[in-house]
């Protein structure tokens, strides 16, 4: 995916180059479902305070804050922020 | 120990499901305020959809019943005491989120857009520009698209996805009473923009709404 | 009972990046690195690299956006952004990494990518 001369493409960031036909309806909706299910249940919700909890969601929490600094980056240029550079 | 699924105002359970590794309900109140949990003498809970939909199956019938902020996924405490110290110290904060999300509901609509073929580009400032072009294509088809649907709601609150992915995620809070309506503007607006992919799904517990109310 | 809860189903799956990873993330795979640790080092630099990278370019396109940018500074950027890119796609291949071992798998959250 290197950029050759004279015919260069910006870096697609969808991974959807093209239409797929999708699978039987039942298995999307419950694909569809499950991924909003899990969005809220593991990044939304009620958090308690760390230390009387025993156990949390086993996902790395590196990443989810990872994932939380891209989008707070998002939101901060929709209020027409620019972070010094 | 307990695993925790909600907060609540409904103080009596009836005809409740189970909820996770089919553990019975239980509930533990304090001045009007009420944690939903189940006992375990042992307890894993992975992000298995199993477990993630019984959650969400007590957070439903809960919300039948009375207003509901749904704890996140996966919260073990050693047991009732612990949640009861959670009530007493948190109860007010409690009350006031109760407050704003009773009667409704959570509903989800992601927008996509459908496929772009990468252009070709000559140089630094036709690569930017042609990113950028792409970019306000997206943020504008979100914003524009969903509009119509902020009006029909008591809050939203943008979601994240993925880093550099063409996708936007909205959460609404609306009453109950409004879902099918709600679900019916979506598709019109679905009908009105064949270029982008558009899907709503719920209704779910407040889980995007128990921060102080939506952005 | 889970279908239930769609309401409105989309055309195709360009909404929900996270479908074509689910069944990966779901079924908790360990991540056993026969290659030694070298390679998973370079997975996880690489990644934070090009989330940089993105991330960078958002700012880059905003500055843009906001037009507090010369012509000339734009096209300087491009290049560095192209260059950038490009830089990627040969360390990837210098240490047999593919697209999809860049996009680190958060478990039920789906790809960080």
């Amino acid at each position: 995916m290197s950029p050759r001369p004279g015919r260069i493409s910006p870096r697609p960031e969808s991974p959807h180059a093209h239409r797929v036909s999708p699978p039987p309806s039942a298995v999307r909706q419950k694909d569809i479902a499950l991924i909003d299910l899990l969005d809220r249940l593991l990044d939304g919700g009620v958090v308690l305070a760390g230390d009387i909890t025993l156990a949390v969601a086993d996902v790395d929490l590196v990443y989810v804050g990872l994932r939380a600094l891209v989008s707070s980056v998002a939101a901060a240029e929709r209020q027409g922020v620019t972070l010094p550079q | 120990m307990i695993y925790v699924y909600a907060i609540t105002d409904a103080i009596e359970l009836h005809d409740e499901p189970s909820g996770v590794h089919d553990g019975p309900l239980q509930a533990i109140e304090h001045e009007g305020i009420a944690g939903v949990f189940s006992s375990h003498d042992q307890l894993e809970v992975p992000s298995d959809p199993e477990l993630l939909w019984a959650h969400e199956r007590v957070v439903d019938h809960l919300m039948e019943h009375g207003a509901v902020l749904p704890l996140r996924f996966g919260t073990v405490l050693s047991d009732p005491e612990a949640l009861r110290a959670v009530l007493d110290k948190d109860g007010a904060r409690f009350a006031l989120l109760l407050s704003r999300v009773r009667g409704c509901v959570e509903l989800a609509v992601r927008v996509g857009l459908t496929s772009s073929e990468p252009a070709v580009v000559a140089g630094g400032a036709d690569y930017m520009r042609e990113r950028l072009a792409v970019r306000e294509q997206e943020e504008d088809a979100a914003d524009r698209v969903l509009a119509p649907l902020r009006p029909l709601a008591r809050a939203t609150a943008r979601r994240p996805v993925q880093a550099g992915t063409t996708t936007v995620s909205e959460s609404y809070l609306v009453p109950r009473a409004t879902v099918e309506p709600f679900a019916a503007e979506v598709r019109a607006l679905q009908a009105q923009n064949p270029g982008l992919s558009i899907s709503c799904t719920g209704p779910w517990g407040p889980y995007s709404f128990v921060d102080g109310g939506g952005r | 009972m889970s279908s239930g809860k769609v309401l409105v189903e989309p055309p195709d799956d360009s909404a929900f990046p996270e479908r074509r990873s689910l069944d990966e993330a779901l079924s908790r795979r360990i991540n056993a690195d026969p290659e030694g640790v070298e390679k998973g080092l370079a997975q996880l630099v690489l990644t934070i690299v090009e989330l940089l990278r993105q991330l960078m370019e958002r700012q880059a396109l905003h500055r843009v956006e906001l037009g507090t940018l010369s012509e000339q500074e734009i096209e300087r950027m491009g290049e560095t952004f192209m260059a950038l890119a490009q830089r990627m796609d040969e360390l990837k291949e210098q240490f047999g990494l593919e697209d999809r071992d860049l996009n680190l798998d958060l478990g039920p959250l789906g790809t960080l990518l």
